[in-house]
């Protein structure tokens, strides 16, 4: 055999037994690889369950890698051949004691004597009787085993329902989503007043907002001052809602007035379908089509017209106006009076449009500043959060100020903090449970309920302007109105408002009130008396004497 | 030179080697490994140093050895007033026929092919010192001459580790000349009977010769033949730096206990040793398990101990054997 024969028959069994090393490594890399995403998959699976900490996706694991042992493979893979390791592997496990390493060395170093060319036929020799299959079999590593049983593991994980942390870090972790909220909220309510604000809301709204908005920027802002300030804020955005409820009722009426009219069919139906642009639309086509009706249409229209001018409805006053301007015009044969007059109404209709636009933009306001007080309220209450909070509470009752609206979440969870006997909550009401007990609310009632205005005797203001004055009464108002049938998609709002106030009441009875007055101005101390000496009122009556 | 011939010359090889190896054995029992260790220093041009206690048969082997090769052989009985005259030789006055004196070179001991140096440790270190340009250079300068010893040149000295008064340690240097420290221990039992069966008999064996000196020069140029790969190579080297305690080769043992490792002279004992080894397990190339084979009597005196090591009474070996141990063969 020749020489060259000799050289590339080992060289042969090398490339072969180099073959099988690698795929025997990339067995074993592979399982080292699924050991780690598996079980960095089953440790995902697990920390959530164990305590709160975000975890990535699974998918993200598997794909990096994937990634990481696909380069990985390929830089073994493809790198250059080692065949003087495969040497190495065969003369241990042949136990040829470095036979075809040293040859495969004197190959590679082209070196040529007749020792070397000994060595190398009989290394070549040794090499044929070699079989690479036997002499590497394919292992399967150990570590497959590891990775079926995190396989395993993980599929039961899957199966089992998680129940939230076993471990919490409630204060770090309510502090992260409390901050979170309160950063989209206030971005929401600065996105509203950046937008359209200026137009759409009323300007002490805006002003209030605004006021809130850097309180909640600014470190050293009571947690008290930038709730009320909330609540003011949405208490102004709020105040148009009853007005439009009773826009909308007597629109109403007016659509009921109008039922009966072929030439108002269509204002009608826009009516009823509260589309005030479409109505004011048709009132403008009608003031076009008049001049197509004949006399006893125009008089049926007019006597229409009339009917529904005479309305009670001061909130639609200029509408019932415009109509009276047409039926007294139609009643003239006053034609083009008619139809300005028809125009005229049309634009109070759009008026009413305007409006009715301004109070939704209002109350989407609203709704985010109600929000905002309620993630407040939600505020895992820290060593600072409380000291500002009693602050707070002082301040409020040496003021004797009763605007202070907080959520009633905060005044519950400030109520179980109180010692037994000291009464947060306000008189008559059952918020006030010094035992920390849960809040017992009576039976809800349906919507629909006809809510009546029950005024116990005494109870009743003083006056009609205080009445008016309080914008808190507005829906005691809007009861006694009988327009307190509520849509459903303004039933927050007036419960909000019956939320401020029943927890802005005063813990003393109005009428009561000045009776309290004069019994603590009666047994205060007297300015020169003695300490100790107990002054009765009596007795201060005869000195003044 | 063809493959076949190499072939032929090995088995050349390996049959004289087995057959000095039987005729030694006619006379000595056991100790195949110390028989073995001088054969291969001999045949890679080494020297060796025997240590034993008194009664074992050192000096029997050296004799024995000497006998079973067809060498001149030398015995200098060291002792504290040898002089190195007395071993290299000296000029003394000759008288001619005519009846004119000169000085000429008279011989001394070490002009021969075997020394045993008996004892040699009781010796003074001036004396000791004559031998090293012999061991090394093979050749003996007195005065201002030169004379070249004829090869090969085997100095086979032994010592008694056990009666240390009124001895003088061989030198470091001295001592790395050595290509081999063999310790001959204790015979086994049943190897004392047969001793006692040879020596207590009205004839003791004989050995007969069985090998000459151009036999001896051709087995010595085919051992240095053999070719060794640069793994195998770097094999002994890292085995040799981790005799060193600063080498990051070293193990704990190494960095704690030794002093001074082994010298390159080391490294290339334990390669030619190897090649022996080699050759007399047929086959054509050194492998890690040559370079071991005899690694234990290559370094064990080129090893120093430090202070710590000589107090407690560490035993070179168990450091080469831990080398041995923790070094990796340039396999997988």
């Amino acid at each position: 055999m020749s020489r060259a024969s000799e050289r590339s028959t080992i060289t042969a069994i090398l490339k072969r037994i180099d073959l099988k090393v690698r795929f025997n490594q990339t067995l074993l890399h592979l399982s080292v690889a699924s050991c780690l995403v598996l079980g960095a998959l089953v440790f995902m699976e697990l920390a959530p369950r164990l305590v709160p900490i975000p975890v990535p996706p699974g998918s993200l694991i598997v794909s990096a890698g994937s990634a990481i042992f696909l380069v990985f493979l390929l830089w073994s893979q493809l790198g250059a051949r080692q065949l003087e390791r495969a040497a190495g592997v065969a003369d241990v496990r042949a136990g040829l004691n470095d036979e075809i390493k040293s040859a495969y060395w004197f190959m590679r170093q082209d070196d040529s004597s007749p020792w070397i060319d000994l060595l190398v036929a009989r290394a070549a020799g040794t090499a044929r009787r070699l079989n690479p299959r036997g002499l590497v079999p394919v292992a399967i590593p150990k570590r497959f085993g590891i990775a079926l049983a995190l396989f395993g593991l993980l599929q039961i994980l899957a199966l089992v329902p998680s129940s939230g942390p076993l471990l919490t870090f409630a204060v770090e972790s309510d502090s992260i989503r409390f901050e979170r909220a309160l950063d989209t909220y206030a971005e929401e309510i600065r996105d509203l007043i950046d937008g359209e604000g200026d137009e759409l809301l009323d300007e002490e709204a805006l002003a209030l907002l605004e006021e809130a908005l850097e309180e909640l920027e600014a470190e050293d802002t009571s947690f008290e001052e930038l709730l009320r300030d909330l609540r003011e804020a949405q208490d102004v955005l709020e105040e148009g809602n009853l007005e439009m409820a009773a826009t909308r009722d007597a629109l109403d009426e007016l659509m009921k007035e109008f039922s009966g009219s072929n030439e108002l069919a269509d204002f009608v139906n826009s009516l009823r379908n509260q589309d005030l642009s479409d109505a004011a639309d048709r009132l403008r086509d009608l003031a076009e089509l008049l001049v197509d009706l004949d006399a006893l249409e125009l008089a049926d229209l007019a006597e229409l017209l009339q009917e529904a001018s005479n309305l009670d409805e001061p909130l639609i006053d200029e509408l019932l106006e415009a109509l009276q301007e047409a039926a007294d015009a139609l009643s003239d044969d006053r034609l083009p009076d008619a139809q300005e007059a028809l125009n005229e109404a049309a634009d109070a209709i759009d008026q009413i449009t305007n409006r009715q636009s301004r109070q939704q933009a209002s109350n989407e306001a609203a709704e985010r500043a109600q929000a905002l007080q309620e993630a407040l309220a939600q505020q895992p209450l820290s060593a600072e959060g409380q000291t500002q909070m009693a602050q707070g509470q002082s301040g409020e009752a040496q003021q004797g100020d009763a605007s202070m609206a907080t959520p009633s979440s905060a005044v519950n969870r400030s109520e179980g903090t109180q010692p037994p006997g000291t009464e947060t909550g306000p008189a008559g009401n059952a918020t006030g449970d010094p035992t920390g007990a849960p809040l017992e609310l009576g039976a809800s009632t349906t919507l629909e309920a006809q809510l009546a205005l029950e005024v116990i005797d005494g109870d009743a203001p003083e006056s009609q302007q205080d009445r008016e004055l309080d914008p808190k009464d507005l829906f005691q108002e809007a009861s006694r109105q009988q327009s307190s049938i509520v849509q459903y998609r303004d039933v927050d709002v007036p419960s909000s408002y019956a939320r401020g106030s029943a927890l802005n009441a005063e813990r003393i009875p109005w009428r009561y009130r000045s009776l309290v007055k004069k019994y603590f101005l009666a047994i205060r101390p007297a300015p020169h008396s003695a300490p100790g000496r107990y002054v009765s009122g009596q007795d201060r009556a005869n000195e003044r004497q | 030179m063809t493959t076949t011939l190499i072939d032929s010359e090995i088995g050349e090889f390996t049959d004289q080697f087995q057959r000095v190896k039987d005729e030694i054995g006619k006379v000595i029992v056991g100790n195949d490994e110390i028989i073995t260790g001088t054969l291969i220093s001999l045949l890679s041009k080494g020297h060796v140093l025997l240590e034993g206690i008194p009664g074992i048969g050192k000096t029997k082997i050296v004799a024995t050895v000497a006998d079973v090769l067809h060498l001149t052989f030398s015995r200098i009985q060291f002792t504290p007033d040898l002089m190195p005259g007395d071993i290299v030789g000296s000029d003394v006055v000759h008288e001619s026929d005519t009846g004119e004196k000169h000085l000429a070179f008279q011989e001394g001991p070490i002009f021969t092919h075997i020394l045993l140096a008996d004892e040699i440790n009781r010796a003074t270190p001036k004396t000791q010192s004559a031998l090293l340009e012999a061991m090394q250079e093979r050749s003996v300068t007195v005065g201002t001459t030169t004379h070249k010893l004829e090869p090969p040149f085997f100095v086979l000295a032994t010592q008694n580790p056990l009666e240390m008064e009124g001895t003088y340690p061989l030198p470091e240097a001295q001592l790395d000349r050595f290509f081999y420290k063999l310790k001959i221990t204790y015979p086994e039992p049943h190897h004392m009977h047969e001793i006692m069966d040879r020596t207590t008999r009205r004839e003791e064996p004989e050995a007969g010769m069985v090998l000459n000196r151009e036999q001896i020069l051709v087995m010595r140029d085919t051992a240095r033949s053999v070719p060794i790969a640069r793994a195998v190579q770097d094999y002994a080297i890292r085995l040799t730096l981790a005799t060193h305690p600063d080498s990051e080769y070293g193990n704990a043992m190494t960095r704690q206990y030794v002093r001074f490792g082994a010298s390159p002279r080391g490294t290339q004992t334990l390669v030619i040793g190897g090649k022996v080894n080699a050759l007399l397990n047929g086959r054509v190339h050194v492998s890690c398990e040559d370079i071991r084979a005899f690694m234990l009597p290559a370094l064990r005196h080129r090893v120093l101990l430090n202070f710590e090591g000589e107090a407690e009474r560490i035993d070179t070996d168990t450091i080469l054997e831990a080398i041995m141990k923790d070094t990796p063969e340039p396999s997988e």
